[in-house]
């Protein structure tokens, strides 16, 4: 006799459909375009690119700029975490949500704020910033918080019972080397696979700064070329690499999936004398990532004139941005919640979706957003092509696997003797999924939708290519006009976009740090 | 009837009305997609709009910014076009989708009195208030360029500036030298130029930056970018190279603007392409911070915009120089290292 489907599984695989839908087909549909030429199969993009002489050179320059911004994030970012997560250090929550600012905006704006910066330097400065060096400066300004907020999360949902038993027999260095970091490695590691991937990818700023990237071919083969299969054909290397970061992250994660059970309370370290100079540390950054660059550039913002041009030029985007970004968000934070529930209750498809989902995470938007149009621009669905749902096909595709991860990290601080204890007394499923997942996971549901907005509204490549005629969101709008907009109309725009991500973040602060450490 | 039937009711009334809106909007509208910048392109959309009533659904696209552009979702959209008008920054842009067959002819009234220099000889494209490429000079700097030869005198060692070449208006330039002077005599040039130490920028408003802030004497810039720094009070100067009777002239590159094959208003399409082409538009685009150069003749201009019968042009076709585009792509990959 067969046995009945359970319900977590068609969730799944439904969830899994709709992510499909929304990334695997259009990507799917490219792709074959780049095995074929004049209809036929072909590997020539593939030949043309590895017989190429730019394409190691920059290939190497990738990885390399990517590396150098993990290690960079990694070297700041973890011990910022753990010190703003578990010491007394004087206004941590401030600094580590000012930190964060850079992260929720778009990323050229880290670049045009670091330009104005030197240029009023000079030209040695200005020699030093468009090149590696100030890519790794930018890079590393945006994707710190990331490395941060995920330390400070996994290091504050360590049981303090554990960090108390181990301070009677060691020290705080001893406590946190062997009990807080080996507890928290999990979302360490996640978060500088997440920045390397990130950074392979980006493009904005590498390309203001002149720094010649892997990125920069595929969209060259765009931009220049029009070539869509070449174009494909170069975005490829970057999912394999996608592909293998997240097969290593998978494999050191696979013998460490801690259950956490968490206090609401976290031990705090004293840091007594060295209080002061490490906040004078942690001012010196403040300054250096987020007030020196972004001062700068919204310097010009406050002219009234300039504002009132800006709202007169950008009004409606500012409304469809924050709506397209809200409904997404929706979305997202509902598909994460339940692909994460399913994936927990079957854990033999985990890798597989956090595979899929993660591959669509780093494949480029532009390469996302030029499979979304191969594949919708149909007579028959126009009601997709020619509307916002294809833009919010494009975030739901690209930004899952952040929702999904945020859900699996909150789902597993649920006891599972909840689970279990309704699952004895007969509920199903949906009812333990609505009776006591949900309720317990309303801070989980804020956080992801709150993180699935800024990402969205941040967005450029999607915004640009799959925006309907007429409703470009503002990120969109912003780069459109920078070219010979006055520069301080484009500061005003800049700090309205910045208004507009920082108040979800502002959210994002309360609803975090809601346990008091003690 | 019961509340989840008299639901059920409501979303699918409203998902009739709002299936119906959308469709009959956009009988009253045009799409265009317009690769003209967007603080010089929008105003003019605006009063069309205000003029007919026609609404203007328009996606924007920059040159400067790089974006990977609406040209590009023309084409992945040609089985399916969604835009009615392109509205190009220069004519090659233009003349590529003829090649791809996504355009269709159109004559239009208003491109009576443009030079055919300026328009496709089988209509497919019609060129309107043009750019021209210039050299903008730093008004305190001993050189003082007449030619783009220039850039590779000992002189100008280290000090000139030329936005990179794989993208935007600096293509059109160097494809026109090939055009004109052929590969080998366009080659050894560039090169020579790179030899010189030319300092490759990202954009044409950055080569203008750098010429008014000293950083360098001089650059390759469009008419537009010079008109700005001149306003603005910048000590620069602008020299409209090779102008004499044996010189190469100037490079002209106006807006043009396509009918696209099959878009869902076609007619208002004409409509829009009508009044781009008008006089009245050529006029405000040249008293516009874009300062373009209109291509009727006798229309107003303002003292900084030289008009088309005072400029020697350079003799090139368009549909030339997108062919010479394709082709010295792999060498100016090669020359920017990219």
């Amino acid at each position: 006799m067969d046995r009945p489907v359970k319900t977590e599984t068609i969730v799944l695989w439904l969830c899994v459909g709709v992510i499909a839908i929304a990334g695997l087909a259009p990507i799917a549909t490219i792709t074959i375009e780049s095995f074929q030429q004049n209809g036929h199969f072909s590997l020539d993009y593939y030949r043309e690119l590895i017989s190429s002489a730019r394409f190691w050179p920059l290939l190497g320059n990738s990885v390399r700029l990517a590396l150098a911004t993990t290690a960079v994030c990694g070297l700041i970012g973890v011990p910022a975490g753990i010190l703003f997560a578990k010491s007394d250090l004087p206004l941590r929550f401030g600094s580590m949500w000012l930190l964060t600012v850079p992260f929720v905006l778009p990323p050229y704006f880290v670049a045009l704020g670091w330009a104005r910066v030197v240029a009023r330097l000079g030209p040695n400065a200005s020699d030093w910033l468009f090149g590696f060096g100030g890519c790794v400066l930018g890079l590393s300004s945006v994707f710190l918080p990331i490395a941060m907020l995920l330390t400070f999360a996994s290091a504050s949902n360590v049981d303090r019972r554990l960090e108390e038993a181990a301070r009677l027999v060691s020290g705080w260095p001893g406590v946190l080397r062997q009990v807080t970091l080996p507890l928290s490695a999990q979302g360490i590691v996640f978060s500088l696979v997440l920045v390397f991937l990130l950074a392979m990818g980006e493009l904005s700023v590498p390309s203001f700064l002149r720094y010649p990237v892997l990125p920069v071919l595929s969209f060259t083969q765009f931009t220049a070329s029009y070539n869509f299969g070449a174009a494909t054909a170069a975005a490829v290397p970057l999912a394999a690499i996608a592909f293998t970061g997240v097969f290593v992250e998978s494999a050191f994660v696979r013998e460490r999936n801690y259950r956490f059970r968490s206090t609401g309370q976290t031990l705090l370290i004293p840091l007594s004398r060295k209080r002061s100079g490490l906040a004078i540390v942690v001012a010196a950054l403040c300054f250096v990532v987020v007030i020196l660059p972004f001062g700068t550039l919204f310097a010009d913002a406050f002219s009234p004139v300039a504002m009132h041009q800006a709202l007169q030029r950008a009004g409606a985007s500012i409304v469809r941005g924050i709506t397209y970004s809200a409904v997404a968000a929706t979305i997202l934070m509902a598909l994460g919640f339940l692909l994460g529930h399913a994936m927990l209750c079957r854990r033999r498809q985990l890798r597989s979706v956090n595979l899929l989902t993660l591959g669509l995470f780093a494949i480029p938007g532009s390469v996302l957003s030029i499979g979304l149009v191969r594949f919708w621009n149909t007579p028959n669905t126009w009601f997709i092509y020619a509307t916002p749902a294809l833009l919010i096909l494009g975030y739901t595709a690209q930004y899952c696997a952040v929702t999904t991860r945020l859900s699996v990290a909150g789902l597993m601080m649920i006891p599972v003797s909840l689970d279990e204890a309704g699952r004895l007394s007969g509920a199903k499923w949906a009812r333990r999924f609505l009776r006591i997942s949900i309720p317990l996971s309303t801070r989980t549901l804020l956080c992801a939708w709150l993180v699935a907005y800024i990402l969205c509204l941040r967005d450029v490549p999607i915004a640009l290519m799959t925006a309907p005629p007429g409703a470009d969101p503002l990120a969109a709008r912003i780069l459109t006009l920078m070219a010979n907009g006055a520069p301080p109309m484009i500061a005003s725009l800049c700090l309205i976009m910045a208004i507009a991500s920082l108040i979800p973040l502002g959210i994002l602060a309360l609803a975090i740090p809601s346990q008091s450490p003690t | 009837m019961n509340i989840s039937k008299q639901i059920r009711l409501v979303l699918i009334l409203l998902l009739a009305v709002g299936l119906n809106s959308c469709r009959s909007a956009s009988s009253k509208a045009v799409v265009v997609y317009v690769s003209e910048d967007q603080v010089f392109s929008e105003p003019i959309l605006k009063d069309f709009e205000r003029e007919t009533g026609i609404a203007v659904k328009p996606v924007f696209d920059t040159e400067e910014s790089k974006s990977t552009g609406v040209m590009n979702r023309l084409i992945a959209e040609k089985d399916n076009p969604q835009a009615d008008v392109y509205w190009a920054n220069e004519p090659v842009r233009a003349d590529a989708l003829k090649q791809r067959g996504v355009s269709t002819p159109y004559v239009s009234p208003s491109a009576e009195g443009i030079p055919d220099q300026f328009k496709d000889p089988d209509n497919y494209w019609t060129g309107f208030s043009a750019r021209a490429r210039l050299l903008l000079v730093n008004a305190r700097s001993p050189i003082k360029p007449a030619s783009v030869t220039a850039y590779t005198e000992p002189s100008a060692r280290g000090r000139a500036a030329i936005a990179n070449p794989l993208f935007g208006t600096t293509t059109d330039y160097v494809a026109a030298l090939f055009t004109i002077w052929g590969d080998e005599r366009a080659k050894t040039f560039m090169d020579e130029m790179k030899k010189n130490g030319v300092k490759t920028t990202t954009s044409n408003g950055e080569s203008a930056d750098f010429v008014a802030a000293g950083q360098v004497d001089f650059s390759l810039v469009d008419s537009d970018d010079a008109v700005n720094r001149k306003k603005q009070g910048k000590p620069v100067e602008i020299v409209y190279p090779d102008q004499e009777p044996n010189g190469l002239g100037v490079l002209i590159l106006p807006n043009a603007v396509a009918l696209i094959k099959g878009g869902p208003h076609p007619e208002n399409g004409k409509k829009l392409i009508d009044y781009l082409l008008s006089k009245s538009t050529e006029r405000k685009l040249a008293f516009a911070d874009c300062a373009q150069i209109p291509l009727h003749a006798g229309v107003d201009t303002p003292p900084e915009v030289r008009r088309i019968e005072d400029i020697k042009p350079m003799r090139v076709g368009y549909a030339d120089l997108a062919r010479k585009m394709e082709e010295i792509q792999p060498f100016l990959k090669e020359w920017t290292g990219q």
